[in-house]
């Protein structure tokens, strides 16, 4: 067993500037922002790309049907889960196409946790190349991965589904 | 071997409808979490995966149940939980009591002390623990995020409650049955003697419902309108009152368009007519204006029937006569709610005898402008 310790101390620098990153755009998220209708979609379509990826190619070994599956399930539970967690909370569409959307503590868990699940999958098939051809371990990472990727979805779509509720700049009514 | 992880739900307490049985489905969930951790921790450990699943479980299950226990002890919000440096301190706090009690509880399952290991190599701790605290902390922050999206759709819920119930009581106050059924007695005795004069009350009846269902439903509309259904309203009347009923409606043109919400007057303009004009023996004089001083809106509706004292005396006497205090609050609520202080409504007694009642609003453009 390698002490979890050893590795992060071995882990290059670049990784954490990576987390650096993550951390910092988190972090702005943490307050009110305007979000262009392009970049909504373009971060969980990365992500889930990319997640989707990384899945098939770190486990090539265990068959990409059962990895693709596992991903599909994860990306699911994932998708579904925003039906209570209803991310984000405060979010509106703006006259130029772009939205507002509150700041939450939402973006910067789910930016740790898909480093945190990259991180442990990568580190694990550095140490353990046999993992790749090991089904119980694809299916753990790619329902992981999905589920990121699920959420990030999800919360995209509700964004995006403020455009239609979007209304004239009308003031409140009682009625 | 040790190592290994946690998760950490919540319910919020102040949301659960059945305890029992949303307790039993979050515990489903903190070990279907559980077990993902695993999987992906055993993952670097190697060695047993089923080891590292009960340790998993264990840890995982009593910083659940530490926080459950510490949420139970501290004041908590509508989410469910604590605020600012005691929500940090639930976390930590549970993060670190429910890792020795899990640590321990598997320790006995398998014969073992991980704490001896502990104490000869203290760098293992740091990295048992490492990866519990951080999917402590995003374990915790999915379910705070929960309980915060929990206490919205609440919020939402009862708002939208109000909001109907509003409705309702507006939709009651307007089509009043009394009213209702004085003028289709009147328009029953009209068809016979006046038929073109019933046709026209008909008119104004048929304008005035429409109105009065409309505006339940939209947030405001034209000065204009809401003078012409007034007129609506104050035609019924006169079929009833004839000759005891005097009416001046007066809008200048410029204002005609400014928007107001639906049938704000028309509670002023009944009271008028119920509480100071009808009561009255003799004939009565009613004014509804419009007119602008500086950046206000002023609307007034003015009568010269018994006045508030004799009003408020009358309902002494006969606690039986309806009182106006559901009208006019509605008036004051429906103003406050657009214009927050900026509105005033004011009802007071004229020095020429009667009432006066008058709503001040900031005066806005209308949206086409």
């Amino acid at each position: 067993m390698t002490p979890l310790l050893a590795i992060v101390s071995h882990t290059p620098t670049a990784v954490w500037i990576v987390l650096a990153v993550l951390v910092r755009m988190g972090l702005r998220q943490t307050r009110t922002q305007t979000m262009s209708a392009a970049r909504v979609w373009i971060v969980p379509v990365l992500v889930g790309a990319a997640s989707l990826a990384g899945a098939l190619r770190g486990f090539a070994g265990a068959g990409e049907l059962l990895t693709a599956s596992c991903w599909a399930v994860g990306a699911a539970l994932g998708f579904a889960s925003n039906r209570s967690l209803d991310l984000p909370r405060r979010v509106s569409a703006n006259a130029d196409g772009s939205f507002t959307i509150g700041g939450s503590i939402a973006p910067l868990l789910l930016f740790v946790g898909v480093f945190a699940v990259r991180y442990v999958v990568n580190v694990a098939l550095a140490i353990q190349p046999s993992l790749a051809a090991d089904p119980g371990a694809a299916a753990a990472a790619a329902i992981a991965y999905g589920f990121t990727a699920g959420l990030l979805a999800a919360r995209s779509r509700k964004i995006w589904s403020t455009r239609r509720a979007r209304r004239p700049a009308a003031h409140l009514s009682p009625q | 071997m040790t190592v290994v992880t946690a998760s950490t739900p919540a319910t919020p307490t102040n949301a659960a409808p059945a305890g029992g049985a949303r307790l039993l489905a979050v515990s489903g969930q903190v070990m279907a979490l559980n077990l993902l951790i695993a999987g992906l921790i055993s993952m670097i450990n190697g060695g047993r995966f089923v080891n590292t699943l009960v340790y998993s479980q264990c840890i995982g299950l009593s910083i659940w149940g530490s926080i459950q226990i510490g949420r139970r002890r501290m004041p908590i919000g509508p989410n469910g939980w604590p605020a600012s440096w005691r929500l940090v301190a639930l976390v930590a706090g549970g993060c670190a009591l429910g890792y020795v009690v899990g640590v321990t509880i598997a320790d006995a399952i398998f014969g073992h002390s991980s704490w001896r290991d502990y104490l000869r190599q203290p760098r293992h701790l740091l990295g048992d623990l490492g990866p519990t605290v951080v999917f402590c902390a995003l374990v915790s922050g999915l379910y705070y995020l929960r309980g915060q999206a929990r206490a919205d759709r609440a919020r939402v819920a009862a708002a939208t409650h109000e909001a109907t119930l509003a409705r309702l009581d507006l939709l009651q106050s307007q089509l009043e049955p009394h009213m209702l059924f004085n003028t289709l007695a009147n328009l029953r005795a009209l068809i016979a003697a006046d038929p073109a004069r019933a046709q026209e009350m008909l008119d104004h009846l048929i304008a005035f419902l429409r109105a009065t269902l409309a505006a339940s439903r939209q947030p405001e509309h034209p000065l204009a309108a809401e003078f012409a259904r007034i007129g609506d309203y104050l035609a019924l009347m006169q079929v009833r009152m004839g000759e005891r009923l005097r009416a001046h409606v007066t809008l200048a043109p410029e204002l005609a368009a400014l928007p107001v919400p639906p049938l704000l007057l028309q509670p002023l303009v009944e009271n008028a007519i119920k509480h100071g004009l009808e009561p009255q023996r003799g004939p009565g004089e009613l004014r509804v204006e419009a007119m602008r001083d500086g950046e206000t809106l002023v609307l007034r509706v003015a009568d010269s029937g018994r006045g508030l004292e004799a009003a408020a005396a009358a309902r002494d006497h006969d606690p039986g006569e309806p009182g106006s205090g559901f009208g006019l609050a509605q008036v004051r609520e429906r103003l406050h709610t657009l214009h927050g202080d900026a509105a005033r409504f004011t009802l007071r007694p004229r020095p020429e005898g009667g009432t006066l009642a008058e709503i001040r609003l900031p005066l806005r453009q209308p949206p086409s402008a």
